[in-house]
């Protein structure tokens, strides 16, 4: 196990604050004199202990130095790779001005308690704090802990970044020497490197690292910078969260990878800005902030003095009102009070009640408890107060939840029967190989949801979100129907999905309120790749001018919207780029509920309306509003019994 | 044995469709291989490189589902190639068919290395993905596409140096280099102005391809300009007939590549005749071509890659080598597996 903190404050600055893991007294005393000889003895203070080491684990003394930051870089450089080489008996770990990080190995508590944080009257304008399972690194030294530190950064990670090799193939070129092997340090690095080294604002770093598709690239000159920096853009999954100060401010910046496959949420109250893996982390501190999260490869920037910068989401989130409909119960013999139970705690006495029989079970102060509701299988209803922890209601089968508050990610994964009502947001892989009964959310929900959802004989699950979704909805999907009404964004013309919807889908129908992008369904190839195509086609003398501008001048097609521009042999021709084996056509239609869409989703909207108090809305939707409805093209029949394939 | 063994003779023919009913598919036949160096013999070094698969903790990605991206930019992110292909041994071929491949590659986002001039009637933008051999004695005017120069030395740029200097910075300038790893080379190549290098094996040297790719990548990493590294503001190309497949070009990528020149790779896999009907030539390269696309994203997805330029490219943590002398290994900067 490693843990670790960071603390960014602004009145820190008294000089450099060296950090050094040293195995002795001696040996950091080695590293100031190496120090000292290469600063010309700009050094203001010796090494001074943090903690008493137990079990011969490395200590941390501390140094000031005063010195040209290039300087200072060159010569921690020089040091760190003189002791890697003699058995990182030494290493510096930190050396910023507003920077200072504690960490260890053990849990949380055991990092602070080794440095005495609770007696320290430590403040900060941000605090980092992280905890881990080493996957990538032996972890049995707390240099491998995170905070990750370098200048005035300081990041944790969460993930394995499949660029790695690109990254430290640039941190060389770059004169970057020693490290101690995680793929999180060089991103502290690369954020170091190109803040202080090239002079890029906190907002352009971010934007390189966090990588965004080259499709989305705003213009000629942002592709030629990310072209030079493709040593520097992060690939695989990450979500990090990373703290800066250039002195006059101090920023947060949280970032995550363009598949997200890793979990990050953002919040706001009137105090504070928060950053974390699970809303719960959040709700610790906080009841009242909102709570969003980040678009697949976006970053979210907020600093002491502006607040929220960039919201980590191009068009800012529109929410629900957090207050809940209903308040929760006073503590009695009636409910659970989850407030100092662990998950395995309160699952425990979930079950207890039910064995005694109990049909409706209250729980309230929920905070980030996982797996509630599975492995019950009789009628129960569970009233949720407080913000459950994933892999809720995973595997359900007959259990009607209902929850008052938001909920995190892996929400009704495997569900064959029941219900579960959320008066609040979802996030990411909410209703995963959905295959029975019904899920609603009031509010918002993440990425990749509904994925492999299927329906068998007569079950048919229903998956109706009131809010907006993010990338990959109804990826893989084989079956049942989702419903994405974005009733937050009436009179708006914001599209209420992500990119890559229905992208695999085989069966089941999906409906998403207004207008959908051409190109936002299924997988198509780069709009320039296409356009390429046409090109050379017209430059042939193959496509007629008319039709290639026709085609040029619009934003956004698909192969559908291709087909009724061109001649049949040029759709013929450009659909190579679009087909192929796994290809399956998806029919989508832009037109208002009908009769057949009632049939099959009336009950659902009348009972999504009423539990949200939302019957006004959901109704005019219906009547008036248009959907785009997406199926497969002999899909959504009847099931027959068919041999299956492989 | 022929390099060309009869099931990457028969693969390449699968894509471009000469064989079989799926054109432009790659086969999955099932997991497991048959290639070298464990079951065939290894012939090259590139036999004894194996790619990184995905992992827990860094899942694989479902290119026919997900986007994954293959295109390559070229000199200083001017030329967008759609995959990291260029089409080269066009020497010999009758210039009908040398336009349908050009024409057939421009549709495709693909570059072409001619050594001859293409057609005077040819649209810029065509040219412009044409790296054309140049000759001292050609006026400069015609064109504004990238000019190739063959440079085994530094005498042979101070051969060059005026007609550089004339034109430099108007066009888009590569160096044709041998199998050779000279420091003084490249630092002269960089310095002339140079954006891009073709390593070609065709034209000699003293190392394998491998060996003096890795080496240049490097090199250029090391060097300079405007005290950014060389490489990121400059291309490297490798050429030989010997690149099979889209794995070659997959782990050549690994040593440095940002794109590659085949040329018996594409003949022998549209089945080329100088008799052939040129629709057919055309719609075989194409075939061939979105094959190969497909295959170089599905290596990169099994490697848990969504971006080939930056996450691949030189990105030599993501291979291994099975049965290279260990000098072997530290000269490609790859590790052996295990490590």
């Amino acid at each position: 196990m490693g843990a670790g903190f960071a603390r960014i404050k602004l009145d820190l600055d008294t000089g450099h604050r060296v950090k050094v893991f040293a195995t002795s007294e001696e040996e950091a005393m080695r590293v100031y004199s190496m120090l000292k000889e290469r600063m010309h003895g700009r050094i203001l203070s010796m090494p001074v202990p943090e903690y008493t080491p137990q079990n011969g684990s490395l200590t941390s003394y501390t140094m000031i130095v005063k010195a040209d930051y290039g300087a200072l870089w060159r010569a921690v450089r020089d040091i760190n790779g003189e002791f890697w080489r003699d058995d990182f008996r030494a290493r510096i770990y930190s050396w910023g001005r507003f920077v200072d990080v504690y960490k260890g190995v053990g849990y949380p508590l055991d990092v602070y308690n080794i440095y005495h944080m609770g007696g320290r009257e430590l403040y900060g304008d941000m605090w980092i704090a992280h905890t881990r399972q080493p996957t990538n690194s032996p972890g049995r030294l707390p240099i491998w802990s995170h905070p990750f530190a370098s200048g005035e950064w300081a990041i944790v990670h969460n993930g394995d970044i499949s660029s790695f090799g690109s990254n430290m193939e640039l941190l060389w070129s770059l004169g970057y020497t020693s490290f101690v092997g995680t793929d999180s340090e060089v991103i502290a690095h690369l954020l170091d490197y190109l803040t202080s080294f090239q002079h890029f604002n906190v907002q352009e770093a971010a934007k390189i690292l966090c990588n965004k598709f080259n499709k989305e690239l705003p213009d000629p000159e942002t592709v030629k910078q990310f072209y030079r920096w493709r040593g520097a853009r992060l690939d695989g999954p990450f979500s990090v969260i990373a703290g800066f100060s250039d002195g006059h401010d101090a920023y947060m910046v949280a970032f995550a990878d363009r598949f997200k496959f890793r979990p990050i949420v953002v919040g706001e109250d009137e105090d504070y800005i928060y950053a974390a893996s699970e809303e719960a982390q959040i709700r610790t501190i906080s009841q009242d902030a909102r709570v969003w999260t980040i678009e697949p490869g976006d970053y979210f920037l907020a600093s002491l003095r502006e607040g929220v910068i960039y919201p980590g989401r191009r068009m800012p989130e529109r929410f629900y009102s957090l207050s809940s409909p209903l308040k929760p119960p006073t503590i009695s013999g009636e409910c659970i009070d989850a407030a100092h139970m662990n998950y395995r705690m309160l699952n425990q006495a979930i079950l207890e009640k039910a064995r005694l029989g109990a049909k409706q079970i209250d729980i309230i102060n929920v905070r980030g408890q996982r797996y509630i509701g599975v492995g019950l299988d009789q009628p129960l209803k569970l009233r949720v107060f407080g913000t459950p922890g994933n892999c809720l209601a995973n595997l359900n089968t007959s259990l009607d939840i209902e929850v008052f508050g938001n909920v995190q990610d892996d929400v009704g994964d495997v569900m064959t029967g029941g219900r579960i009502v959320v008066h609040g947001d979802a996030r990411d892989v909410l209703a995963q190989a959905f295959q029975g009964g019904a899920i609603y959310i009031k509010g918002n929900a993440g990425n990749r949801c509904g994925i492999q959802m299927r329906e068998y004989r007569d079950q048919r699950p229903v998956l109706m979100i009131g809010g907006r979704v993010d990338d990959y909805l109804g990826e893989y999907m084989a079956g049942g129907v989702i419903v994405v009404l974005g009733l937050n964004y009436l009179e708006t013309d914001v599209e209420v999905v992500g990119n890559c919807v229905a992208s695999g889908m085989v069966g089941g129908k999906i409906y998403v309120r207004g207008m959908v992008s051409p190109s936002k369904i299924g997988l198509n190839p780069p709009r320039a790749d296409v356009i390429q195509y046409l090109r050379g086609l017209l430059l042939e003398g193959r496509l007629s001018e008319d039709d290639y501008k026709k085609v040029a001048s619009l934003k956004d097609f698909s192969l559908v919207t291709l087909s009724k521009m061109l001649p049949e042999n040029v759709v013929k021709l450009v659909s190579k780029l679009y087909v192929n084996k796994y290809w399956k056509e998806l029919v989508v239609e832009h037109r208002r509920i009908g009769e057949d869409d009632l049939a099959l989703l009336q009950n659902h909207f009348e009972e999504f309306g009423r539990v949200f108090k939302l019957k006004e809305e959901v109704d005019r939707v219906i009547a008036e509003e248009y959907f785009t409805v997406i199926y497969p093209k002999s899909g959504h029949r009847p099931r027959v019994e068919e041999p299956e394939e492989g | 044995m022929s390099i060309w063994r009869r099931d990457i003779v028969s693969n390449l023919r699968a894509l471009a469709g000469v064989e079989g009913k799926t054109a432009g598919e790659p086969p999955i036949a099932s997991m497991g291989t048959t290639n070298p160096p464990l079951i065939e013999k290894p012939q090259f070094i590139l036999d004894h490189i194996v790619s990184d698969g995905a992992q827990v903790t860094r899942p694989s990605i479902d290119p026919y589902r997900e986007p994954t991206e293959t295109e390559v930019y070229l000199f200083d992110g001017e030329v967008r190639l759609l995959m990291p292909l260029i089409i080269g041994g066009l020497c010999g071929i009758n210039p009908q068919h040398i336009l349908v491949v050009i024409q057939a590659c421009f549709r495709m986002g693909v570059g072409v290395h001619l050594e001859q001039p293409p057609p005077p009637t040819l649209h810029p933008d065509v040219r412009s993905m044409i790296l054309l051999d140049a000759q001292l004695s050609m006026p400069f005017s015609i064109d504004r596409g990238p000019l190739v120069y063959h440079v085994e030395s530094v005498e042979d740029l101070a051969k060059i140096k005026d007609i550089l200097e004339g034109i430099g910075g108007r066009r888009k300038l590569v160096a044709r280099i041998p199998c050779i790893s000279s420091q003084q080379l490249y630092s002269e190549i960089v310095g002339r102005g140079f954006q891009a290098v073709i390593i070609d094996e065709e034209l000699g040297g003293d190392e394998p391809l491998e060996v003096a790719l890795s080496q240049a990548d490097h090199t250029l990493k090391r060097l300079t300009i405007n005290n950014h590294p060389a490489r990121y503001l400059m291309s490297l190309i490798a050429a030989s007939r010997r690149i099979r497949s889209s794995s070659d070009i997959f782990k050549l990528g690994g040593l440095g590549a940002d794109a590659c020149v085949i040329s018996d790779a594409w003949r022998i896999g549209v089945d080329y005749r100088s008799e052939m009907e040129p629709s057919l030539l055309s719609e075989r390269i194409e075939n061939l071509l979105i094959g190969m696309q497909r295959e170089i994203k599905l290596l990169m997805g099994a490697a848990g890659v969504s971006s080939f330029q930056s996450s691949i490219v030189g990105s030599r943590e993501l291979f291994r080598a099975i049965d290279l002398p260990q000098n072997m290994c530290m000269r490609l900067g790859v590790k052996p597996a295990g490590e």
